[in-house]
């Protein structure tokens, strides 16, 4: 048992905010945890997935005679094989005005079929699938299916999709306009900027990227006859939500008969909790087949498949007065969905996106309108930060050009118009309210650490070296915790955004901790122990957590937008005080005291002021499970459940600076210094934080250096394997000057906020204010990631402007 | 991609290795496979029948012949040879080459012949060997033969032959290599090797070129010096523009000025060696 060190009878013991080893990585490092591909159930037969070659035609024709005859192909399948699956629905539309969806018979909004019969809109659209014993036969059973295409003409750009004569992809959907979003007062934000002193403007691309994670995703069906129950083995960050949408929205089953089970996830960055076809299919043809069936994708695959991220093309402004205080930001954004909505793909290109515009400043006026537009491209979702990175990187260009217009230190200006502590709670007039914060300590702490006082006799320095120094700023807050599920609604979800918790404690003393969440290597089993441990005075050690098996653990919304430890956390926090209440009153019981002379203490129990009259923890777990003595209305067993549905979200910030050096003759950017002053509140374990937090700098150094989808002018992606789509490696980066702020968040329990995404958002906007800074006397105002070499040596000659 | 179907044979010795390459229609000698097995599994290449070589003992070990020449046996692995004392000293470029090379498991696996043998994609070594006049040792069904590695370069790994040795002449430390990688694979986006002797700078370029290519104009030009960047910048303008082919997204112009470039950076740190 670990020592007590609270005072009361309701406080922590301290494990909680501990830099514990976490427990899962052992396995994971030495490859022995099991993912999807290393589920073989017996008899399995594997699924191989025909994916369009062509980014837009008609279908003509499709011959699948040949396939079928090849050894080993038990079962070729189109779309006319599926005419009664309903097509996977999209969940999160664009909230509170007009949207088109291509068409559900529920009257959703749909998203797409599991396969495509009428016409093929993206180069990987799934035409058919053949099953066969061996994923190699599988695999050349495609090529011998034969497809017949009638071209039609392609669009990958959002902007270009809504021109006029643009290539139609849905009937449902005019123009291609999924929705025009707003949010803001666009009559106060016009009125400012027509009024002000100084006004700068920047056309931005925020270039679309490829989420890659380490695991790309996989699916097992099992379709048990004798029940007629469906079990599906998925890489899913939500197995409940995939449950609810496979079953009752596209198999049309009842909720019962169908268990999906996540099994370790190589990450996500946010594209596992989509609902993909091959879901659906494996089920399917489990069933029609008598067989389990696998499907496990390939890297060029998931690039071709796999929800992408970021991809807006933006007209930003921002007024201000000539010393310094910002009067208003306005933004045009043309966000490109890609050919089909993913399951939450609209609401991230403009909720998320448009209501986080002003980041740590408090701007009078502001406005953001999204034109969300369907292209040739593979569908777009979250990515790692996502809507809150494309925010963010708009806003920190625009403060850096407007100081430079005005001839002031860009760090002198953030700091003028951040949001003042007393202002909290914050409405940042675009739709968020800002819970908590100190923004002034935070990004006063990011500039002292980053020595930006010295970076002036830096640049003269590095110049002796034919190096260009630029150092970049970027503030922001990134909304997380999501989220309070009637608020959601209003943000077009359709699904509750709420979470859960169920501990369980042994006769003999043990603990289970049950959540809906499914990690995806966010180590829960680490923290949400450690919170569990912590709330009752336990060690973690004899506190397991459970979670992904939708047959085990109680309802709940699964891992996104870094809502685990502020959404999970607290439901396992509040089980636990349920628990310690109820140890209470029995403990009453077993000491033959009055309630209120119990002290709850290191996990037992014991008379106030006689600790001789006591239980420990594993004698009440004992008593309880006996269930001996107890009184009518107290139920014997320990086993609570909480489903935690927050008041509001929670909004972690930071401020993060990039030192770059460009290399005079070769225009090579290397990131030189990077320091990163986060505050995610109240944090459970720091280790787990700090990974998370490296992690997601990385991440945004790839997009600002490296990372880019490109589809060429027919929509055939061109990055589509990583030989092709660059990835930041160890040596792309330098050591990391790391801090904290804390500022708890009121809205849950812990005072959590996110973290797992949220130093994703500023690194692209730090490393590109740090290149323009160093070539601003060139007369260089911009340049759009990422900063290949030639790009940045084009503009050291003077070119490009 | 799933691995094409192949067989798979572990000979013995390096006669059986080259009797089976020879007799064998597809055959492919497998030695670290850091270029053949991704290219297998992506389609980039075939082979009906890999023939591993990576346990015969006679393609190891760094050795001294008498004549002064080094004779780096083909399986030294590209970690050994970016560390090996005699190879840091007589030939600084061709280890910087080999420590340029991926990662450190890549060069933990990957072999010097392998790097010298690969085709269809510009990779590190033959331009070190190139501006150290090494060269390679092949063997055949009908026996040993050497070719310069400007001719492997230009020509490949003879059929039905393989790479024993690279054979680096005696030299000093006035050779030097740069790099810039691309960086999806850390292949060369353009590298170059420099050896300065007593006739003048060697120079080689990969990359920027179709091939790893000796570019004796540019050595012509700058003869004894001095080798200041305008003056090696000045004499890649001079050479053809057609020289230098676009690449990974990359213009010809620019790949152009940064062979220049790290030509001139090559030369000054073989001169600082020297």
């Amino acid at each position: 048992m670990t020592a007590v060190t609270g005072e009361s009878a309701l406080q922590g013991n301290g494990v909680l905010g501990q830099p514990l080893d976490i427990r899962e990585d052992p396995q994971l490092l030495r490859g022995e945890a099991t993912y999807v591909a290393d589920i073989d159930l017996p008899g399995t037969a594997h699924m191989a997935i025909l994916g369009s070659p062509v980014a837009h035609a008609r279908i003509l024709s499709i011959d699948t005679k040949a396939a079928q005859e090849l050894p080993g192909v038990l079962k070729v399948a189109t779309a006319a094989d599926f005419t009664d699956v309903m097509p996977l629905p999209c969940i999160w539309i664009p909230g509170g005005v007009e949207s088109h969806f291509p068409p559900h018979p529920y009257g959703l909004p749909g998203a797409r079929p599991v396969l495509t019969g009428d016409s093929v809109r993206h180069v990987g659209d799934p035409i058919a699938v053949v099953v066969a014993e061996t994923p190699r036969q599988a695999a050349a059973a495609l090529a011998a299916i034969t497809v017949e295409y009638e071209p039609l003409p392609v669009v990958t750009r959002a902007d270009e999709a809504l021109a006029e004569g643009a290539p139609q992809l849905h009937e449902a959907v005019p123009g291609n306009l999924n929705a025009y979003w707003t949010c803001g007062d666009k009559d106060r934000t016009d009125a400012a900027i027509a009024e002000a002193e100084v006004t700068v403007e920047l056309d931005l691309v925020n270039q679309r990227t490829i989420n890659s994670p380490i695991e790309p995703r996989g699916a097992v069906g099992d379709y048990n006859a004798a029940t007629d129950e469906y079990t599906l083995y998925a890489s899913t960050q939500g197995p409940h939500n995939h449950r609810f949408l496979l079953a009752a929205l596209v198999l049309g089953i009842p909720f019962n008969k169908l268990r999906v089970i996540a099994p370790t996830v190589g990450g996500s960055f946010g594209t596992k909790g989509y609902l993909y076809p091959d879901m659906a299919l494996v089920l399917l043809l489990s069933k029609a087949l008598g067989r389990p069936v696998k499907w496990v994708d390939t890297r060029t695959g998931l690039m071709n498949s796999t929800v992408q991220g970021r991809d807006h093309r933006q007209h930003v402004t921002l007024a201000g007065t000539r010393d310094g205080r910002i009067t208003a930001v306005r933004a045009t954004s043309y966000a490109n969905l890609g050919a089909y909505p993913s399951t939450i793909g609209p609401g991230v290109a403009t909720a998320l996106m448009g209501r986080s515009i002003s980041g740590m400043y408090d701007i009078p006026a502001a406005f953001c309108e999204v034109y969300a537009a369907f292209t040739n491209t593979v569908s777009l979702g979250a990515q790692r930060g996502s809507g809150r990175a494309e925010a963010a990187f708009l806003m920190e260009r625009l403060v850096d050009r407007y100081a430079f217009e005005i001839g002031m230190d860009p760090a002198a200006v953030r700091r003028k118009n951040l949001v003042p502590k007393e202002k909290f709670p914050y409405d940042n007039g675009l739709g968020w309210t800002y819970d908590s914060g100190d923004y002034r300590l935070n990004f006063d702490r990011a500039i002292e650490l980053s020595g930006y006082a010295d970076m002036p006799a830096r640049k003269t320095e590095a110049r002796t070296r034919g190096k260009r120094l630029g150092v970049g700023i970027a503030s922001y807050v990134a909304i997380c915790g999501v989220g309070p599920s009637t608020r959601m609604s209003k943000e077009g979800m359709l699904g509750g955004t709420w979470e859960s918790a169920n501990i369980r404690v042994h006769p003999t003393g043990e603990v289970t901790v049950t959540v809906g969440s499914a990690s995806t290597g966010q180590s829960h089993a680490t923290v949400f122990a450690q919170v569990a441990a912590d709330e009752l005075g336990i060690d973690p050690a004899q506190v397991q957590v459970l979670e992904g098996d939708t047959q085990k653990a109680p309802y709940g919304q699964g891992t996104y937008g870094s809502r685990s430890y502020s959404m999970a956390a607290p439901a396992v926090a509040l089980t636990a005080r349920k628990l310690k209440a109820k140890l209470v009153k029995a403990g009453a019981v077993f000491l033959g005291v009055p309630e209120d002379k119990v002290v709850y203490e290191g996990g037992g129990v014991h008379e106030e002021g006689n600790e001789e009259n006591a239980k420990t923890f594993a004698e009440l777990a004992m008593a309880m499970w006996y269930g001996w003595g107890l009184p009518p209305e107290i139920e014997p067993a320990l086993d609570e459940t909480t489903h935690f549905d927050p008041p509001d979200f929670n909004y972690p910030f930071g401020t993060h600076v990039a030192v770059v050096e460009i290399d005079e003759l070769t225009g090579e950017t290397e990131v030189v210094a990077y320091t990163a002053v986060d505050d995610a509140g109240n944090i459970g374990n720091p280790k787990i934080v700090r990974g998370q937090i490296e992690g997601s700098i990385v991440h945004g150094l790839g997009q600002a250096l490296m990372e880019a989808a490109e589809y060429d002018e027919d929509g055939l992606l061109i990055s589509s394997d990583l030989n092709h789509y660059a990835l930041p490696r160890a040596a792309d980066v330098p050591f990391f000057t790391l801090d904290k702020t804390t500022t708890p968040s009121p809205h849950n329990p812990l005072g959590a906020k996110g973290a797992g995404e949220i130093a994703t958002v500023p690194p692209a906007a730090a490393v590109v204010n740090a290149v323009v800074d160093a070539l601003g006397d060139l007369g260089v105002r911009h340049i759009d990631m990422p900063l290949t070499p030639e790009k940045v040596w084009r503009h050291l000659r003077g070119e490009a402007q | 991609m799933i691995l094409t179907e192949f067989d798979y044979v572990r000979p013995v010795g390096l006669e059986e290795a080259l009797t089976l390459l020879a007799g064998t229609p597809g055959a492919r000698a497998l030695a670290g496979g850091q270029s053949l097995l991704p290219d297998l599994r992506t389609g980039a290449a075939r082979a009906r029948l890999l023939v591993d070589v990576r346990h015969l003992e006679e393609l190891r070990g760094v050795e001294t012949a008498p004549d002064g020449t080094l004779r780096i046996g083909a399986l030294t692995t590209l970690a050994e040879l970016a560390a090996h004392p005699l190879v840091l000293e007589r030939a600084p470029e061709i280890a910087a080459a080999a420590r340029a090379n991926g990662d450190p498991q890549v060069r933990n696996l990957g072999t010097t012949g392998g790097n010298l043998a690969a085709t269809g994609r510009a990779t590190d070594l033959p331009v070190a060997a190139i501006a150290a006049g090494a060269e390679a040792e092949l063997a055949g069904r009908h026996g040993r033969s050497t070719v310069t590695a400007e001719e492997l370069a230009a020509s490949g790994v003879p059929a039905e032959t393989v790479i024993t040795a690279l054979l680096v002449p005696p030299g000093g430390p006035a050779g030097a290599f740069e790099k810039s990688a691309d960086r999806a694979t850390r292949y060369p986006l353009c590298a170059s090797a420099v050896r300065i002797t007593t006739d003048g700078p060697r120079i080689a370029v990969t990359g920027a070129t179709a091939r790893a290519l000796r570019l004796r104009g540019v050595e012509d030009r700058l003869g004894a010096g001095p080798y200041t960047t305008d003056n090696v910048l000045a004499a890649f303008r001079a050479e053809p523009r057609e020289l230098f082919v676009p690449g990974r997204g990359t213009s010809a112009e620019y790949l152009g000025h940064l062979a220049g470039v790290l030509t001139a950076r090559a030369l000054a740190r073989a001169q600082a060696h020297a």
